[in-house]
């Protein structure tokens, strides 16, 4: 049974927003806006009754949520007169910015953070923004940790055990007149839910039952993207996979969870309580050779069978993860390492994708001239807010669609995706290399950047060599087959799909946690 | 060219000898002629040489008809681009109207800068309206001092450690930051402004360093804070962050 925490419940809100207090300043005409939206009456979160569609609304929790009264800066400006708290409570460092502040107390133990909290409310707030916590956890704590509520109430049970943390108030002191955009903007990416509109666009193409040659011929040469449906129906784990039964399988394994490994059972709890805007990922590249069975209980679609990679045995990079996440939990824009493609399905759960062919680089999105580096600033929840409204307009709109348990999406390389779970959901997803991607592959590895672009692998410099010797050993003439086929392609059409593909080379394997 | 094999020496003497330029031309003898560079010219392979500006040390075995060297002499091209680097300048300009003429290479330290440079937006000066004229001529000192130390050594040094054994530059970092808070915080926001990681490291560990070991009523004086919790909340806060105090 999966924990009931969604981001696809549009009325929710109304009704509980009394509960969430924090949101009103109740001496003044404050608003909830948009970042930079100063005014909106449609915005009013004390009547209950207007209709929300410009407004956000807040995911459903079981945890209670740390409120301390943080108002965007926005609000500071319609209240004349009015002092910010923030700076008072800062002093001299009040010219620093927010990010600049929380840079600095980054730099400190939990101790004295502790500390700093009773200096002013302004240090109150700062030293409970959450991610210091987060930090301090990963970094000190890569061993395990139970998680506790917060961050903060993690850190200070593990490495305080005398100290009661129950006896603490959970949602702390409210504070007055604190205006602050980076921790309102911060508080509020971690409690929105998914608006409506951002789901409505599903512009895939879905196919079922197609043969393997019309999938090669329709989508995977042409590299274009498709939502398989009913290719799922004979893994068992489609029955099997929920929450009880893999706790009671693995439960006290140990899986990837972006920086650190945490026992399935430590994750499920965490994922339970957790409300942040970038909530940890589970996503395992090992987790067949962690429990067989697992590997067991599935089995690769049929249209992706042809597995190149395959010949270089346990040399090959990572090729198979199971990933399990919350809701709001997911991957900023990528492309998937080596050249390669990949498919993605959903065994319980719910994925919203986006996708943008190869040469289209999302909006927001910053990949370095070589392409090794993708700088995505933003958190998922984030570039919705900020960018995906600037797609709707565009004559060539990105792909998009919500992939439900029993689906499969074919994820053709070199595609920029992005990928946000609507609620607790479990996945395998698989990179895979055939003859109709291979030389692109081979010449991906080639590439001079080698080492900072190729993913997966302790020894990227020699993978290319490694590869190609293997192919000639098991597929002898393959390669040479394929370059007369591709020369003679690229003869005949002005633009070949090999032209189309070479810009798959812009950017790389790059998560954002 | 003519059979003999000779090899030649160029200096690039550019930076002393702004008005007549003048190349020094040095025999393996060890024989110095100062020429005018257009003179030297002459020698397409010296033209050449000078107008690359890459190059590295070579010996390059040459037949040369001379008319600077009386005597078959061999000459040794050296790369003297060590001497002769940054000569490349650019002018900052701060933002009360002063400008700070600098190595390009130095300036380069900040990458809001290079991007700057490399985007080709550098042509005159290139203001800088965030930074006043006092504290660019202090962040323009330290780039200079980082960038001389990189020089002579692995560049991985002028990124701030505090590990003194293998820093030599940690002496003169602390000092550098022994400022008054208003003038370390306005260093803090121009390492941030202008993209200078090892002085953002550097001032953001400062001030961090400033927060341990005090009590919450000396934090408030060392930053002139406003204690703004009425008793009773102060105590509830002090509650709550207890285990912190023992």
């Amino acid at each position: 049974m999966l924990s009931c925490k969604s981001l696809l419940s549009q009325t929710i809100n109304k009704k509980r927003k009394k509960n969430k207090s924090k949101n009103k300043n109740k001496n003044s005409s404050t608003r909830f806006s948009k970042k930079h939206n100063l005014v909106s009456k449609k915005q009013n979160y004390e009547e209950e009754e207007e209709d929300c569609e410009e407004g956000f609304n807040f995911k459903t929790s079981a945890a209670p949520s740390h409120t301390h009264g943080v108002q965007p800066l926005g609000n500071l400006y319609i209240n004349p007169g009015s002092i910010n708290s923030r700076n008072t409570g800062l002093g001299n460092l009040q010219t620093l910015t927010d990010e600049l502040v929380l840079d600095i107390l980054g730099l400190l133990g939990g101790t004295h953070l502790g500390v700093l909290a009773t200096v002013s409310k302004s240090f109150y707030v700062f030293t409970n923004h959450e991610p210091l916590w987060r930090n301090l956890v990963l970094e000190n704590m890569n061993a395990g940790f139970l998680y506790n509520g917060s961050w903060k109430s993690t850190y200070v049970a593990a490495c305080y055990p005398s100290f009661d943390v129950s006896s603490v108030d959970v949602s702390g002191l409210r504070v007055r007149d604190f205006y602050s955009d980076y921790l309102f903007q911060s508080w509020l990416c971690a409690n929105l839910e998914m608006k409506p509109e951002w789901l409505q666009r599903d512009n895939i193409i879905r196919r079922k039952g197609i043969s393997v040659e019309d999938f090669v011929l329709n989508f995977e040469e042409p590299n274009k993207p498709v939502l398989l449906e009913g290719c799922l129906d004979n893994w068992v784990a489609l029955q099997n996979w929920d929450r009880d039964y893999l706790l009671q399988l693995c439960g006290d394994v140990q899986f990837a969870v972006g920086p650190v490994d945490m026992k399935l059972q430590e994750y499920f709890r965490y994922a339970d309580q957790v409300m942040e805007e970038r909530p940890l990922y589970l996503f395992d590249p090992k987790f067949a050779e962690k429990v067989p069975k697992l590997g067991s209980e599935y089995e690769v679609p049929v249209y992706f069978r042809e597995d190149l990679f395959g010949v270089l045995g346990n040399e090959r990079p990572d090729y198979r993860w199971i990933i399990m996440g919350p809701a709001g939990s997911g991957s900023s824009f990528h492309i998937d390492p080596n050249s390669t493609s990949a498919w993605n399905a959903v065994i319980r759960g719910s994925k919203k994708w986006i996708l943008f062919p190869p040469d289209v680089v999302p909006p927001g999105v910053h990949p370095s001239p070589d392409g090794a580096e993708v700088a995505c600033p933003v958190s998922i929840i984030e570039w919705f807010m900020n960018f995906y409204g600037a797609t709707k307009n565009w004559e060539k709109k990105p792909i998009e669609c919500i992939c439900k348990a029993g689906e499969v999406i074919f994820v053709p390389n070199g595609w920029w995706h992005l990928v946000i779970n609507l609620e607790e959901s479990i996945a395998i997803t698989q990179n895979f290399v055939s003859r109709r991607n291979l030389l692109n592959v081979l010449d991906f590895l080639k590439h001079p950047n080698a080492n900072a672009l190729v993913s997966g692998t302790r020894d990227r410099v020699n993978l290319h060599d490694k590869f190609k010797n293997a192919i000639e050993t098991s597929f002898p003439g393959t390669v040479d087959q394929l370059v007369q086929k591709a020369e003679e392609k690229k003869a005949q059409q002005k633009q070949s799909f090999w032209d189309s593909v070479t810009d798959s080379k812009v950017g790389a394997f790059k998560f954002s946690f | 060219m003519a059979s003999s094999s000779t090899s030649v020496v160029v200096s690039n003497k550019e930076k002393e000898n702004k008005n007549t330029k003048k190349v020094t031309l040095k025999s393996s003898d060890g024989e110095s002629f100062e020429v005018d560079e257009s003179v030297a010219m002459e020698s397409q392979t010296i033209k050449h040489i000078i107008e690359d500006g890459h190059y590295s040390s070579l010996a390059l075995s040459l037949s040369v008809k001379t008319t600077m060297a009386s005597s078959s002499t061999s000459v040794v091209v050296s790369n003297k681009e060590k001497e002769n680097k940054n000569t490349k300048k650019v002018t900052l300009k701060s933002s009360d109207g002063e400008s700070f003429e600098v190595d390009e290479s130095v300036a380069m330290e900040s990458q809001t800068i290079k991007h700057i440079i490399e985007d080709g937006c550098a042509n005159n000066e290139i203001p800088l309206p965030n930074v006043t004229s006092g504290i660019l001529s202090r962040v323009i000192e330290y780039c200079k001092k980082h960038k001389e130390a990189a020089g002579e050594s692995e560049p991985s040094v002028t990124s701030y450690t505090s590990n003194s054994t293998t820093n030599p530059l940690t002496e003169w970092d602390t000092e550098f930051v022994k400022v008054d808070q208003n003038t370390l915080f306005d260093l803090i926001l121009a390492a941030n402004y202008l993209d200078i990681k090892g002085l953002l490291d550097l001032t953001c560990k400062t001030v961090a360093d400033m927060m341990k070991g005090k009590t919450p009523q000396e934090i408030r004086e060392t930053f002139h804070i406003k204690n703004d919790y009425t008793p009773e909340e102060e105590a509830e806060v002090r509650k709550e962050n207890q285990w912190a105090f023992e």
